[in-house]
């Protein structure tokens, strides 16, 4: 009941009391009668539509089955225009008669598809209708998520939702870090909760990649197939998620995957194809005119220091003039650059992936089977990714009250020699950063062992030959996944519902990794070759409960759930590695020659839960949400492991409460909606009290066992995240244009973390609770209705914009910062009154009068007191999706914004010191010394500006390292993220192929890329943690795509 | 009907719901990969891994050969020359102050713990002498240093406070008089003693010279407890070292877990020479060493040539195969370092104090006429330091004989004694430059020791600076600690080196 509907029936009483003094007049004039039922175009009622006659402010919303009733008093007669809307549906409108005959008209919406509107699924999986729900979240649905076919779940949603920022990596199969309105955890994990279909999933990080080195395995999320998923909504922030308790204090990324309902009645069979080819997408800019060496002099005699320069890993050496210089391919060959010489290394990968469903809905039931295959070439040569995931699903009625549904994800992942990141020769871009820009890659790849049986190289001292370690030192790990869930769904009556859900996610990844006779940088040099296997096996169980009682009374509709929830986590870790083996070749135990390291270890902890929340809605304009949950966690000690926390939202539809502010068609609808909630967490388990580590290495035969670095600490207590959020949801222009944002504060405080300590105390850090970190933004969301011609012709626009501002509020009493990472002297910081994130570093040495950097003997000084240099966060990131339809031709283009953020550049501070790129020509345009580069700074004895000539090679030296200022970059970048061209071939067409459906498309990502951050991929991280962020090690960029896409439908 | 449907749904949900309820699951997080420190495991196994961890660290390549070896111009950098242009890693000195502490210092206190319960001088003394031998390395590189508040955990002082470099000499003297009076005889940590083999008669004698080399190194800046404490020393509980078989070293396993972590080093970079100080010294003498400190240059296999500290890299690296690489008793075998080489040398000892270092401490009390020696005595310490060190580095006595014949070698008395016997000391503590750096900041000797043409800095380091760490954690009392020792800069002396 609307209030419209109020308003008239209001004036009907008013009336009938008139009537009992003038039934005389009233007899004369009977009222007129409108009756009738709105339908979708698939014939489906729609409820809730408002049907009215405007210029008589009166009008009736239509029911359950989609039928209304108004009554018109009779006193007025004559045309009226008799109007049918609902939000989410074009607006009808017909012409009709009031003359006190009874009508009936009947309205068919078409739907319209807007985002302020609709069923969405919220926490605990409740589908409720958006324009009641006083929280921020975004919905995407299945298209948007697979229109490009990328197989990371994570990277598909780049660029798509407000409030959420995205970091993809390069590597095959790597992994993707996704943050909700900022990271809120000054240690912990910043990452949302992930569940699917009711049961929390596993998004654990298996990367071992570090600036270091390490390998990039994923995360666990990527194990889902973006085919199977029917949609997701993202709830942002603790406000929405408050419910999932804990884990969700980072907000919830709910996932419901394909179970057959809602799909065409009786059997269907998709197949999708995919075929994508990946590119390298960023290559450096490099020099081609000086080559190995140092001071312009070369000679090779053995490459490891023996001849002129030729253990020398860097490119300070000859002009490249096709001179004869003695080389690695022989004496006196002529001195020349390749200027592909990197490019040539990487080849183009792909990605073929063939996916099959078969769907199959009846009146009471409906199944879904579906089986992926994905194959991926890397672009470092052989190296491969396969993954396969077979997902079944089914629901059924066993009868009216009682049924039940359950979905198995059996998943199963195989990479193949996936490349070595950061700091290491098995990273073959490193390798190409301390390099000869005269190295032909082709005679590295002709030939990678000498005739004597040793390696044949460009450089003996540092380096491995990349394709030596391409196909020499093999890789190969798997991730095996069973995510499954079952539930019953019992419905006691017309008010009460009960739900009984198991469900179990277990994984187990293993990691095999070989290094063979003469690796530099793995292994002992004396043996033949080395070898580790790490595995990790983990499940977790959740068993639910929940009732949910649905009662209305007049205008109040009343919801209340209540529920309970046991969860268990079980962890089992192993590893064994030798640094040594005495057969080349054969990586297995019985062939290790030195003593193997062996660790294992267990973890177990769970959480208890209980929960509740009543929702009550008037007359479908204004609803009140209150939550509250208790958690019994393992982690904490008994007197605080039992921690309550609750939440309270609410939003109103002005548009439906005060009609007036729709008239003149400016705005259509209009929601106000806010909330305020709070959510616990607990501890990692056993950090209570400190144990000994011990060690499988016997040190000449003697047990050994040290205390940890860090300190246990018993009186922990929970950790508390406070969220504020207040939104307006707005449909202007008849919905052309919608507008859905959201202002936020989500305060972390009483951080479990491990506080860095003075030393002194005997350990290196301690657990504790301390400090706060807050992060406010606007997260915003526009979609528009660009332009519709009459021809089909539609163009559609969505805008995301989040702006995010991170503060490090306070650390512990006395404590100003907290070192996240760190890299050659160069911290990644939590600081107090700066964003998480902060570079801190070693900056030129300047002037005080000036600002100008000081030097000595013509060189830059660096200063003795680090500074702040920069921090990772960016100042806003959005996205824009333009999106053109034109009869069976939809082209979409999706740009992903990145504005502001910083890192230090590894792989652009290296390349500086090396001479390898472009801009270390300066200085040397004549001669390697000449003409020589005057710095623009201040002298330090003389204090006037320099003079003093130095060569380009002293000043990359010297400038770059260890000064790290120079090498601090913004990292903002516009992405041309995705686009698709796709096509639906006309019935006509299909008849001869036999086929109900066949979509075509062309599809792109990561196509361009425009950004003032020098030669290297601005989005590459070292890995998805914390810490990861803010250097760049060389890693690999994002790849560059291009493919066609096969739906069918036979 | 309806109330049994509802019944039957309600308790299916609230079974749950009530199970949930369940509060107390603190039983699940206990630990099941490591003892506790309630229960903790045996003492040995404690210290087995102190000592080993210690020894890593100050008798390794970071600290020792990267750093303290240079200000001992034992060694030179031919690349990445920056600590030898005193061109510090900031990230590594702060781990050098910061890491003893809860690397090793506080599992000795966890030996010394154990074992004072259980009323155990023999486990808890050799704790206690290892643990002041790692905190002195410590004051003699930055001074004041956090000591009388340290090591508490939780349970002490978040912040320790910084104490005055004399009363940590004080302390630490009194510590090993402690630990050497109550160690008696007996199997002390046994097989797990990876220094002595539990033979806590060596541990009172490595204890007593200890004491003298920290007495000693009051010569300067306050003769009178050094005097007293070095006729202490040498009357100690238990004697002195007697031989190198009193050595206090580990030997490492060499099993490519536990190498020498000298020849860890070399085994896969090639960034040092012996230092041209060190090889013209020692050259003319005929030096029996030199082979065996050195290595012949690559370009001329009759030749050892040191190499310069503190140039710049490119220079440095001109020198590459013109100049000795550190010993074959590292890394023997092949002239070029690289991917392949011999095994052997990853046994090789680390030193922590030898019987030739207190020889030379006692030829030096003597010729200075203190500690209750006079100066009569100091020829007799001299020859036997001298030899000692021959024949611990694998000399022969015989070679050692005609070494100290030359007539350059051979002992003079009054001044130039002293400095013979502080070059000697000098050559002596070969792989322990920490040591030798301290004596060259007391005394000045070797004289020809001076900041490279290409350092930073125009003089020597007197010391290290803080670790940054403390400056974030430990602010207010790093202050305090500057405000009363000088300037946080390589340049301000300490106490003992006034």
């Amino acid at each position: 009941m609307n209030i419209r509907l109020a308003r008239a029936w209001l004036a009907g009483v008013v009336g009938l009391a008139m009537c009992t003094g003038a039934s005389a007049v009233a007899q004369a004039q009977a009222p007129t009668t409108i009756k009738g039922r709105v339908v979708t175009e698939a014939g489906n009622p729609l409820a809730g539509t408002s049907v009215f006659i405007d210029a008589l402010k009166t009008g009736a919303q239509t029911g359950e089955d989609g039928r209304y009733t108004i009554v018109v008093a009779g006193r007025t007669r004559g045309p009226a225009v008799l109007v049918a809307r609902r939000i989410g549906y074009k607006r009808a409108t017909t012409n009709i008669n009031l003359s006190g005959t009874a009508l009936t008209i009947d309205f068919t919406l078409q739907s319209q598809a807007m985002q302020l509107t609709g069923m969405v699924v919220t926490a605990l999986s409740v589908q409720r209708e958006k324009t009641t729900i006083g929280t921020s979240q975004q919905a995407l649905d299945n298209t948007s998520l697979t229109q490009t076919r990328e197989a990371n779940l994570i990277n598909a949603m780049s660029g798509k939702t407000s409030g959420v920022s995205i970091q993809g990596s390069g590597n095959i199969g790597g992994s993707s870090r996704i943050v909700i309105r900022g990271a809120g955890s000054i240690t912990g994990n910043n990452q949302p909760l992930f569940i699917v279909d009711g049961v929390p999933v596993s998004n654990q990080g298996f990367s071992t990649a570090s600036a270091g080195g390490g390998r990039d395995y994923g995360n666990a999320i990527s194990d889902l197939n973006p085919d199977d998923i029917a949609s997701i909504t993202v709830l942002k922030g603790p406000n929405a998620a408050a419910l999932y308790g804990s884990r969700a204090s980072n907000g919830a990324v709910v996932i419901s995957t394909k179970n057959g309902r809602g799909a065409a009645e009786g059997v269907t069979v998709q197949i999708r194809n995919y075929m994508t080819y990946d590119q390298f997408s960023v290559m450096p800019k490099f020099q081609n005119r000086y080559g190995q060496g140092f001071m312009g002099e070369f000679s090779f005699v053995d490459g490891a220091g023996s001849g002129v320069n030729d253990g020398a890993d860097e490119s300070w050496g000859p002009q490249l003039n096709g001179q004869p210089i003695d080389q690695f391919t022989g004496p006196k060959m002529p001195w020349v650059a390749h200027p592909n010489n990197v490019k040539d290394f990487f080849q183009a990968g792909h990605t073929v992936s063939n996916a099959v469903s078969v769907t199959a809905n009846g009146a009471k039931s409906a199944a879904r089977l579906s089986l992926t295959k994905d194959n991926t070439q890397g672009i470092v040569p052989n190296s491969s990714l396969a993954r396969l995931a077979a997902v079944v699903s089914a629901t059924t009625a066993i009868t009216d009250k009682l049924s039940v549904s359950g979905s198995l994800q059996l998943v199963q992942n195989q990479g193949f020699n996936r490349p070595i990141n950061g700091y290491d020769e098995g990273n073959p871009f490193m390798g190409f950063t301390w390099f000869g820009r005269q190295v032909d890659v082709q005679a590295l790849k002709a030939q990678y062992y000498q005739a004597d049986g040793s390696l044949f190289n460009w450089n003996y001292n540092y380096h491995n030959n990349p394709y030596w370690t391409a196909y020499e030192n093999s890789e190969i790990d798997s991730r095996d996944r069973v995510i499954s869930q079952a539930s019953v769904n019992y419905t006691a009556t017309d008010w009460l519902k009960g739900m009984l859900r198991v469900g179990q996610d277990f994984y187990r990844n293993v990691a095999d990794e070989h290094f063979a006779k003469g690796n530099i940088d793995h292994g002992n040099a004396s043996y033949n070759g080395m070898f580790t296997n790490s595995a990790r096996r983990a499940y977790e169980s959740n068993i639910e409960g929940l009732l949910t009682a649905n009662r209305s009374y007049g205008k109040f509709d009343f919801t209340g759930t209540m529920g309970g929830n046991i969860r268990r986590n079980d962890e089992f870790r192993s590893a064994y590695s030798t640094t040594g083996i005495t057969v080349e070749k054969i990586y297995n135990l019985s062939n290790a020659a030195i003593v193997p390291t062996v660790t294992n270890s267990e973890y177990h902890w769970g959480v208890n839960s209980i929960y509740g929340s009543a929702v009550a809605t008037w007359n479908k304009v204004a609803t009140v949400e209150v939550t509250g949950r208790n958690d019994y966690s393992s982690t904490l000690p008994k007197e605080n492991s039992s921690y309550f926390y609750p939440s309270v939202n609410g939003s109103l539809v002005v548009s439906d409460l005060l009609p007036a502010i729709t008239k003149g068609g400016w705005v259509s609808f209009m929601k106000v909606r806010g909330g305020w909630a709070q959510v616990g967490s607990d501890a990692q388990p056993y950090q209570l009290q400190t144990t000994f580590a011990g060690s499988s290495n016997k040190f000449g035969g003697r047990t050994q066992f040290s205390l940890p670095d860090q300190s246990a600490n018993s009186v922990l207590k929970p950790e508390r995240t406070y969220g504020t959020e207040g939104g307006i949801e707005v449909s202007l222009l008849d919905d052309k244009v919608t507008v859905d944002a959201t202002l936020y504060n989500k305060i972390t405080k009483n951080q479990i973390f491990p506080l860095t300590t003075a030393s002194a105390i005997g350990y290196s850090s301690a657990v504790v609770n301390a400090g706060q970190m807050s992060n406010k933004g606007v997260e915003a969301m526009v979609t528009l209705r660009t332009l519709e011609l009459k021809n089909g012709f539609n163009w559609r626009t969505t805008i995301n914009y989040t702006r995010n501002r991170n503060k490090v509020d306070e650390l512990a009493p006395g404590l100003t910062t907290i070192q996240l990472a760190r890299q050659w002297s160069t911290n990644i910081e939590a600081r107090v009154g700066q964003p998480y994130g902060t570079i801190f570093g070693k900056p030129f040495a300047r002037d005080s009068v000036t600002g100008k950097i000081l030097t000595q003997d013509g060189l830059p000084l660096g200063s003795s007191t680090l500074k702040v240099l920069g921090n990772v966060n960016p100042d806003w990131t959005g996205g824009v999706n333009n999106e053109f339809r034109y009869k069976n031709y939809t082209f979409s283009v999706l740009f992903d914004i990145r504005q502001g953020g910083e890192n230090f550049s590894i792989g652009n501070w290296w390349g500086k010191y090396s001479g390898i790129l472009q801009e270390t020509l300066k200085g040397r345009e004549e001669a390697w010394d000449k003409p020589g580069i005057v710095f623009d700074g201040i002298d330090k004895v003389t204090g006037k500006p320099n003079t003093v000539n130095v060569t380009a090679e002293d000043l990359n030296h010297n400038a770059n390292y260890p000064i790290i200022e120079g090498s601090i970059y913004n990292t903002g970048f516009v992405k041309l993220r995705e686009a698709r061209l796709s096509w639906d071939v006309p019935g006509t067409l299909l008849e001869g192929l036999h086929l109900k459906a066949l979509n075509v498309a062309l599809v792109g990502r990561n196509l361009f890329t425009w950004t003032k951050f020098p030669n290297y991929d601005p989005e590459n991280a070292a890995n998805s943690d914390n810490g990861g962020q803010g250097f760049d090690m060389g890693a690999l960029p994002t790849t560059r795509s291009i493919g066609l896409n096969f739906t069918i439908t036979p | 009907m309806r109330t049994t449907r509802l019944s039957v749904a309600m308790l299916a949900a609230v079974a749950v719901a009530a199970a949930a309820c369940k509060t107390d699951l603190t039983g699940l997080n206990v630990n099941p990969n490591s003892p506790s420190i309630a229960t903790p495991p045996p003492a040995g196994t404690i210290f087995a891994n102190a000592v080993r961890v210690t020894n890593q660290r100050v008798g390794g390549s970071a600290y020792q050969l990267s750093q303290m070896e240079l200000l001992a111009q034992h060694i030179s950098q031919v690349q990445y020359v920056d600590e030898d242009r005193f061109n510090y890693r900031v990230g590594n000195i702060a781990n050098f102050f910061d890491q003893p502490y809860y690397l090793d210092l506080m599992d000795y206190q966890q030996v010394y713990q154990i074992g004072s319960t259980a009323k155990d001088a023999n486990s808890w003394g050799p704790a206690k002498v290892m643990q002041t031998y790692v905190y002195q390395s410590m004051t003699d590189t930055w001074g004041d240093i956090p000591f009388s508040q340290a090591l508490q955990g939780m349970t002490g002082p978040m912040k320790p406070v910084y104490d005055a470099q004399k009363d940590i000499y004080y302390a630490m003297l009194k510590a090993l008089t402690d630990a050497s009076t109550a160690m008696g005889t007996g199997a002390g940590l046994g097989s797990s003693d990876p220094v002595y083999g539990g033979d806590a008669a060596k541990w009172k004698k490595f204890s007593n010279a200890l004491r003298a080399r920290m007495a000693m190194r009051l010569q300067k800046a306050d003769p009178a407890k050094a005097t007293a404490e070095l006729a202490a020393a040498f009357s100690g509980p238990g004697g002195l070292m007697a031989s190198n078989a009193d050595n206090a070293k580990i030997s490492w396993p060499g099993d490519a877990v536990y190498d020498n972590p000298w020849a860890a080093n070399f085994s896969t970079r090639d960034d040092h020479r012996v230092s041209k100080t060190l090889l013209d010294y020692m050259g003319p003498l005929n030096d029996p060493r030199v082979p065996i400190f050195a290595q012949p240059t690559v370009a001329d296999p009759t030749k050892y040539t040191g190499l310069q500290n503190g140039m710049d890299n490119a220079t440095a690296n001109s020198f590459f195969n013109t100049t000795s690489r550190p010993g074959a008793i590292f890394y023997p075998g092949k002239t070029t370092y690289g991917t392949y080489g011999s095994t052997a040398g990853r046994a090789t000892p680390t030193y922590m104090m030898t019987y030739a270092e207190q020889c030379f401490i006692q030829a030096e009390a003597a010729n200075r006429g203190i500690g209750g020696l006079s100066a009569a005595q100091a020829k007799g310490f001299y020859d036997a330091g001298v030899t000692a060190s021959i024949t611990q580095w694998g000399g022969t006595a015989a070679q050692a004989a005609t070494f100290l014949a030359d007539p350059n070698v051979a002992y003079k008395s009054g001044t130039d004694g002293l400095t013979q016997i502080l070059m000697q000391k000098w050559v002596a503590l070969f792989s322990q430059g920490g040591e030798a750096w301290s004596d060259w900041r007391r005394t000045g000797i070797p004289t020809a020791i001076a900041a490279g043409p290409k350092a930073l800095a125009t003089t020597m380091p007197r010391r290290m600076q803080y670790s940054t760490t403390e400056q974030s954690v430990n602010n207010d009392q790093l202050l305090a600690a500057i405000a009363r020792q000088g300037a946080d800069a390589l340049t301000t002396r300490m106490w003992w080196d006034k």
